[in-house]
């Protein structure tokens, strides 16, 4: 495996090509490559000439920077008197790629955004690329209120240096990868070379490279393609915006997966309870970030259980609760016309259907909405009898609860979870709800992340731990 | 000892509660239930050592491992088999009783079919999981019931209706001569580690068993003993204790939470145990299917349709004489067949010691 590190770039190689036949002819090599690229509008081939030396130039003048060729290569060209010296002077820039072998490397190479620049039997190319998307972006996904404030961008070099500037240490490797997709999209693995454990690393770069997929977009649907089963509910990595999320599982000796284009990164592999951290956990003083944290879990149990607990008992056991609460309950009910599942389904659904409208709708309407659906249509549903105060209180318990989730793909995941049990509770009543819940938890203690168990204590050290179930 | 191990056992052991052993020792308690059980405890203990040491020469096997390399298949096909049905009974035992106590107490209006297939879909699933995550679920549940449990202990040695004097009523039956059904019996809450014949594959560390180690299990066998035993006593008196079909059920309703939400504690026994009889019967189903698994030699199957139409079959077994035996069987036969396996289990444990002291014979030659 060549572990390349982008800043540290290979030497440059030359490679002899046929003799020139006249100065001012395009050389045979140089024409290939031109026609490889034809009929394309924003093909530029410029030949610099001067008394003694010709230099041949091809790139694409679309992702090229104009200005800082014009700096770098036009001006000098000029300038210098002797042929010998220029030579000289393109070795030593810093901005060479190394040279692939084979024409269509090469021309994917220029479509890159790189200069490809002849000179007698000298060829090299020279990185002058122009990112457009290079701005980093505001973290919209994860706010916190406090720790940094900006994610990631959709360039995959920006994202590299904001990696780098904050993770100073020489084992953090940054391994290029090449997907087999129609678009060649530039990806990179990045992980610490000594936290990581290299079993996961080899399955997860396996994965990648045993993908078989017609175009990659964004981390998103790579995320999706590399899942190993088709269907799964539970996401086995996850999608992060934030660069202290990136380096937190870094440390952790977590395999971060970056694609070029997109302001998301893939971390892989994650384990059930990382999707319950919040990276403003690490900011706050540590009986905070317990309240917090059980807080969350404590939503996490409520907007799963909480519809099924309804279910079973207002239609199966009322007799769990103490009286005047269960009066309580089955008063609240009085006129509502059908069995209480078929009440909590509907209102779960509006719920949700309520949550998908105010994300997809523009921020100004997505107030009225909540309001119009949350406020008066829930007061108007009890007054006409179609459903109970406490379900609407319930309701809107798990909804808010079901927020408090971090990470949206496991929330969604979650959503799911809340139907399948109040399923099986509709069916089987409390103790189905009890074993339905046991159930989703020996799914995901089965489940694994490329070889991590998805859900499992530690009582020591997690990597001693990983450690004795290796040997 | 690795941690899963004293799972393992307290698993069990609270397993018992619900399933006949409590009512067994009530049957006997005016005739030398007391010295068998303390007898019993010791050798609960013993088995626990004599399992552990057996086992440290073979860090990493499970038993049809073990027993494929000493000795031939005449002898291991039989006893893998036979081991497998006793660990079969062992969780249906479980289950059956189970599926009683929710057909009266928490849905008395389902029928037999429905509360059995509730079952259905979960357990099989984790007849088919990962020995290795079946051993994760067993921790998970614990930590996440372990303050339900605590608060429950507490509640039911601390209640008003906790009569004392019963308990040193029921004390003074210390000169009866020893019941084998109540020493079995009491021996049978310490079979929870004997699951480690299977999950030893995953257990890698050679396991140490101590004086630490065997107070640590005396003491978790003590206080479950004495709590199944003297807590329903002193709740609910001594002299009509043998007539009741659930003694613990009953003890759990004598008890209110004043200001809880739920506020009859026989709810919070019942949600307790529906999760630590299900921990019960998939680990010991676990290992029956394992057992039965290695005596046909499906491991060995590589092609994925044939190891699942294998693993289909087993479970289809599984449930076919769940439900067949699971209709038949009354609370009386129950509580008779439960006696038996009760005293068969010292029996099979002193047979699996010898066959274990000639493996260690031949692996040491």
């Amino acid at each position: 495996m060549d572990k390349l590190k982008f800043n540290q770039r290979d030497q440059k190689e030359v490679i002899s090509v046929d003799e020139l036949t006249g100065q001012t002819e395009m050389p045979a090599y140089f024409n290939r490559l031109v026609k490889g690229l034809a009929p394309s509008a924003d093909i530029v081939k410029k030949t610099l000439k001067s008394k003694e030396k010709v230099v041949h130039l091809l790139y694409l003048k679309s992702v090229v920077d104009m200005a800082q060729l014009q700096e770098i290569l036009i001006k000098p060209f000029y300038e210098m008197s002797q042929e010998h010296s220029f030579s000289e002077y393109i070795k030593s820039l810093p901005y060479d790629t190394k040279m692939p072998t084979g024409d269509q490397e090469v021309l994917i190479e220029i479509t890159k955004g790189n200069v490809f620049v002849m000179m007698d039997k000298q060829i090299t190319l020279l990185e002058l690329k122009l990112v457009a998307a290079n701005t980093v972006q505001d973290a919209i996904m994860e706010p916190t209120i406090h720790g940094p404030q900006l994610g990631l961008s959709e360039s995959i070099e920006t994202n590299i240096n904001l990696i780098r500037q904050r993770y100073h240490k020489p084992s953090l490797v940054i391994e290029p990868m090449q997907l087999n997709d129609i678009s060649n999209r530039d990806i990179a693995l990045v992980y610490d070379e000594g936290k990581v454990h290299p079993g996961r690393l080899e399955k997860v770069r396996e994965r990648i490279q045993s993908l078989e997929v017609e175009l990659v977009q964004a981390s998103g649907d790579l995320q999706y393609y590399l899942n190993s089963q088709k269907y799964s509910l539970f996401p086995t990595s996850m999608l992060t915006e934030r660069p202290d999320r990136i380096l937190h599982n870094v440390a952790q000796g977590k395999v971060v997966i970056m694609v070029d284009g997109s302001p998301h990164a893939i971390i892989a592999p994650v384990v059930f309870f990382d999707f319950m951290v919040s990276m403003e956990d690490e900011y706050y003083p540590f009986w905070v970030s317990i309240l917090i944290r059980s807080l969350r879990y404590g939503g996490l149990f409520t907007c799963i259980t909480l519809p099924a607990l309804y279910v079973a008992v207002t239609s199966y056991t009322p007799d769990i609760f103490r009286t005047e609460l269960a009066l309580t309950v089955a008063a609240s009910r009085i006129g509502v016309p059908y069995p209480s599942f078929i009440e909590v389904f509907f209102m779960l659904i509006f719920i949700e259907l309520l949550t998908e409208a105010s994300i997809r709708l523009p921020n100004a309407i997505s107030a009225t909405a909540t309001t119009v659906g949350g406020l008066i249509l829930g007061t108007a549903a009890v007054e006409a009898a179609l459903t109970s105060n406490i379900m609407v209180i319930v309701v809107s318990l798990v909804a808010i609860s079901t927020f408090v989730i971090p990470i949206s793909e496991m929330s969604y995941a979650i959503r799911v979870c809340r139907f399948l049990l109040l399923l099986y509770t509709t069916v089987f009543g409390l103790a189905g709800a009890l074993l339905g819940l046991l159930g989703l938890m020996l799914y995901l203690v089965n489940k694994d992340s490329y070889g991590e168990p998805y859900l499992r204590m530690f009582w020591q050290n997690r990597r001693e731990e990983l450690k004795a179930d290796d040997s | 000892m690795s941690r899963f191990v004293y799972f393992l056992l307290l698993s069990n052991m609270a397993a018992n509660l619900i399933a006949a052993g409590p009512r067994i020792l009530f049957s006997k308690s005016e005739d030398g239930a007391i010295v068998a059980i303390i007898m019993g405890l010791f050798f609960g203990v013993f088995m626990n050592w004599a399992l552990i040491t057996s086992l440290k020469a073979f860090p990493g096997k499970s038993l049809p491992e073990i027993l494929t390399q000493y000795v031939s298949g005449w002898i291991k096909v039989p006893v893998l088999l036979f081991l497998g049905g006793i660990w079969y009974t062992a969780g249906f035992q479980t289950l059956i009783t189970y599926i009683d106590i929710l057909l009266r107490f928490l849905t008395p209006e389902m029928s037999v079919y429905t509360v059995i297939s509730m079952f259905v879909i979960v357990i099989s699933y984790s007849l088919i999981m990962q020995s290795r995550n079946v051993l994760y679920m067993l921790e998970l549940v614990f930590i996440l019931f372990f303050p339900v449990a605590v608060y429950y202990v507490v509640k039911i040695y601390f209640a008003e209706q906790m009569n004392w004097d019963y308990v040193v009523l029921a004390m003074t039956y210390i000169d009866n001569p020893p019941s084998y059904l109540v020493f079995s019996t009491t021996a049978f809450y310490f079979v929870g580690a004997f699951d480690i014949i299977i999950f030893n594959s995953l257990l890698k560390k050679r396991m140490k068993f101590g004086i630490k180690q065997a107070l640590i299990v005396f003491s978790l066998g003590t206080f479950t003993v004495f709590t199944s035993y003297f807590i329903p006593i002193g709740v609910l008196g001594f002299d009509d204790i043998e007539n009741i079909l659930y003694p613990w059920i009953l003890t759990s309703d004598s008890i209110r939470m004043k200001y809880g939400v739920i506020e009859r504690v026989v709810f919070i026994f019942l949600i307790l145990f529906l999760a630590v009889a299900f921990l019960n019967i998939i680990l010991h189903w676990h290992v029956a299917y394992k057992l039965f698994e290695s005596v046909f030699g499906m491991e060995k199957l590589s092609a994925g349709i044939r190891k699942y139409s294998s693993m289909a079959a087993v479970i289809i077994v599984f449930w076919t004489a769940a439900f067949f035996i699971t209709l038949k069987v009354t609370d009386y036969d129950l509580f008779l067949y439960s006696q038996y396996f009760f005293q068969l289990i010292p029996i099979v444990f002193v047979g699996l010691m010898i066959l274990m002291l000639l493996v260690n014979r031949r692996a040491r030659s």
